[in-house]
């Protein structure tokens, strides 16, 4: 197992390296640089040269992608240059992260509860009511685009329900999980419903697939009980491609972080990004889209590990013979 | 052993009722199985074997139903029995063995655990005792290091290795009749061989009743000492197995037997085959089903639809012109 995992992470590296230059690129090539943001309307050329010889900017762009991969190996992405003017951006990111990881958590957590058992039931009651009015909630949850939805949630339960509470703004979790958790709850259900929209169609034609296999046949033919047939051969069999979609949408809920964040007014990765972007905060932008990067990585590794556990056919180094 | 009956089906109707039409699976059959007896079905993939077998065991599922007929399990008719009683039935007193034995097992449990599960709900053994006997059963099959391997999961096991745990499943609750569809279709002759010796073993030990469903002549004859072929949903000869090679009587019997190889023929004869294929279960022929295919067909054949008639002790066939064809 721990070979496995070694192997897996090496073979990321190659991954990693190509993105990193994407990334190193992408900042250098677009328009207006940082020095003019930081050096505002009165620009005296002295001045700016000095600036992006004192940011290394004036080094060849070779040079420049050595010196920030080789601290970005140690773990220092560089120092905000307009977002927060001399802080690390290691330190902004390990900040902001807790708070999307928390709403990237919580989005799942929910779109799971939904998504799980609507799947199961819209199967096992398929072509009934049941599995009609879940799909066509599934179809409408895929298709709102979760900004909207916010907008909607915060008008409808923050404005209007909620009044006194509020909708929008953030409660750290250091001042009570109670309270930090209202403010979460809204921006997760957005963000979590078209997740679980996704997660439901895919249990639910998962969870067919398995009822029509022979071993389920089997277990009726030995005189099984329904119940443990649904458990221990339909839906433990069905999980399994379940769990590659839910692993790899997971990278969806960073992406729609972005968004949600921006409407919820939450100071996480996406609205650090958001902002670095309009600053033209390079060092910040550069730092939020790799550690994106090595978590997407991540959360595909655990996706495969876990798989191994569901399925054993695919454990890792074969069987045990 | 006294001989006693185990199972007598009678005039059994399945209907599958699809967009497509009406599918007749099983078309009024009746046969019957003793004590310590292989009872042997032939027919052609789609001849409704296993849709009968599923009808026994009363897992018929929609758009599928049983229309008539009386299934009397030592004298109890199961159709008129619940869910749950047939749920209760199932495993424990008629177990059935399925032909492709990798599909067969669950992929993410392990072969032990399979076959403790059918304990589980037959059974009061404590969750140790059952997998005590699990090993017990999975030696008695044939399996080697049965404690290890009941910790393996189906993929580790090789065909044969399947078929016994799913013979081992099937078995571990004692059942008076064990069905087995089709068991070595996917396996090599020596294997296959091991497994009917096996099955003879579990036969003579516990006076099982077994019902063999298969294509192959040769399996039947080698294990079954009476056999029904079935042809698109009828019995059509019902028979005594060396009576059946001896003379065979109806021109599809006849049929399956010439194509057979003989490695005594001379020369390079062509291999005979029964021309045409099976009929759509939907659209069935007017008469005879046979007689798109049969030689011997004539006028009356595609009028009139022959009965199961029994000739002389213990053989009936559905024909015709039966006396007339040599």
């Amino acid at each position: 197992m721990g070979v496995y995992v070694l192997k897996r992470l090496i073979l990321a590296l190659p991954t990693l390296f190509i993105a990193s230059i994407i990334i190193f690129l992408l900042i250098h090539l677009a328009p207006g640089g940082p020095v003019r943001v930081m050096l505002g309307p009165m620009q005296d050329p002295s001045l700016v040269a000095k600036l992006r010889s004192q940011l290394g900017l004036d080094l060849p762009l070779h040079q420049q992608y050595i010196r920030w991969i080789t601290k970005a190996v140690h773990g220092n992405l560089g120092i905000s240059v307009t977002i927060q003017r001399g802080s690390p951006v290691t330190q902004l990111l390990i900040q902001r992260y807790a708070t999307t990881l928390e709403l990237a958590f919580l989005s799942m957590i929910i779109a799971l509860i939904i998504a799980i058992p609507t799947g199961i039931i819209s199967a096992l009651q398929q072509n009934k009511l049941a599995d009609h009015i879940s799909r066509v909630v599934a179809l409408i949850g895929v298709s709102i685009p979760n900004f909207f939805l916010g907008i909607i949630l915060i008008l409808l339960i923050g404005v209007i329900w909620l009044k006194p509470w509020g909708a929008g703004g953030f409660v750290p979790l250091t001042e009570g999980i109670g309270k930090n958790l209202l403010r979460m709850l809204l921006p997760a259900i957005a963000l979590g419903t078209a997740y679980s929209a996704i997660v439901m169609r895919m249990m639910r034609s998962a969870m067919l697939n398995t009822i029509n296999q022979d071993y389920v046949r089997t277990a009726r033919a030995m005189g099984i009980g329904w119940w443990s047939i649904l458990r221990k051969d339909i839906i433990k069999n069905a999980l399994i491609p379940v769990v590659t979609v839910i692993g790899n949408s997971a990278g969806y809920l960073l992406g729609g972080s972005i968004v949600t964040e921006t409407v919820f007014r939450l100071p996480g990765i996406g609205a650090l990004v958001i902002t670095g972007v309009f600053r033209r905060d390079f060092p910040v932008i550069q730092g939020v889209v790799l550690s994106i990067v090595v978590i997407r990585i991540l959360i595909n590794l655990s996706v495969d590990l876990f798989y191994s556990f569901l399925d054993p056919r695919i454990r890792a180094g074969g069987s045990n013979e | 052993m006294n001989k006693e009956l185990l199972l007598d089906v009678d005039n059994l109707v399945t209907r599958f009722y699809t967009e497509e039409g009406v599918v007749r699976a099983v078309d009024g059959n009746s046969f019957d199985l003793y004590t310590a007896e292989t009872v042997g079905i032939v027919g052609e993939s789609g001849s409704g074997k296993t849709v009968t077998m599923l009808s026994v065991m009363g897992l018929i599922e929609n758009p599928g139903r049983i229309e008539s007929g009386t299934i009397l399990y030592k004298n109890e008719d199961l159709l008129k029995k619940s869910d749950k009683e047939m749920r209760k039935l199932r495993g424990d007193e008629i177990g059935m063995v399925f032909q492709d034995s990798l599909s067969s097992l669950n992929p993410t449990y392990t072969i032990g655990g399979q076959i403790s599960r059918v304990m589980k709900f037959h059974t009061n053994l404590s969750q140790k005792e059952r997998r005590k006997r699990t090993v017990e059963i999975l030696d008695s099959v044939g399996i080697p290091e049965p404690e290890k391997r009941a910790k393996n999961y189906p993929h580790e096991f090789s065909g044969g290795m399947r078929q016994r745990a799913l013979i081992a499943m099937a078995i571990s609750c004692n059942p008076s009749i064990l069905i087995l569809d089709e068991p070595t279709t996917a396996l090599d002759v020596t294997i296959e061989a091991q497994i009917f010796e096996l099955v003879e073993d579990l036969k003579a030990d516990f006076g099982m009743g077994t019902i063999l469903i298969t294509h192959d002549l040769a399996v039947v004859a080698n294990s079954c000492k009476r056999v029904a072929i079935m042809y698109a949903g009828r019995i059509v000869e019902k028979s005594d197995i060396y009576d059946l090679y001896d003379n065979p009587l109806h021109p599809y019997t006849r049929g399956l037997l010439n194509s057979i190889p003989d490695l005594n023929s001379e020369g390079k004869t062509k291999l005979p085959s029964i021309p045409g294929e099976v009929p759509d279960l939907i659209k069935l022929p007017d008469g005879c089903n046979f007689n798109p295919r049969c030689k011997y067909a004539e006028d009356k054949c595609f009028i009139d639809d022959p009965e199961l008639e029994e000739k002389n002790q213990g053989r009936s066939v559905a024909c015709l012109r039966v006396d007339e064809i040599e």
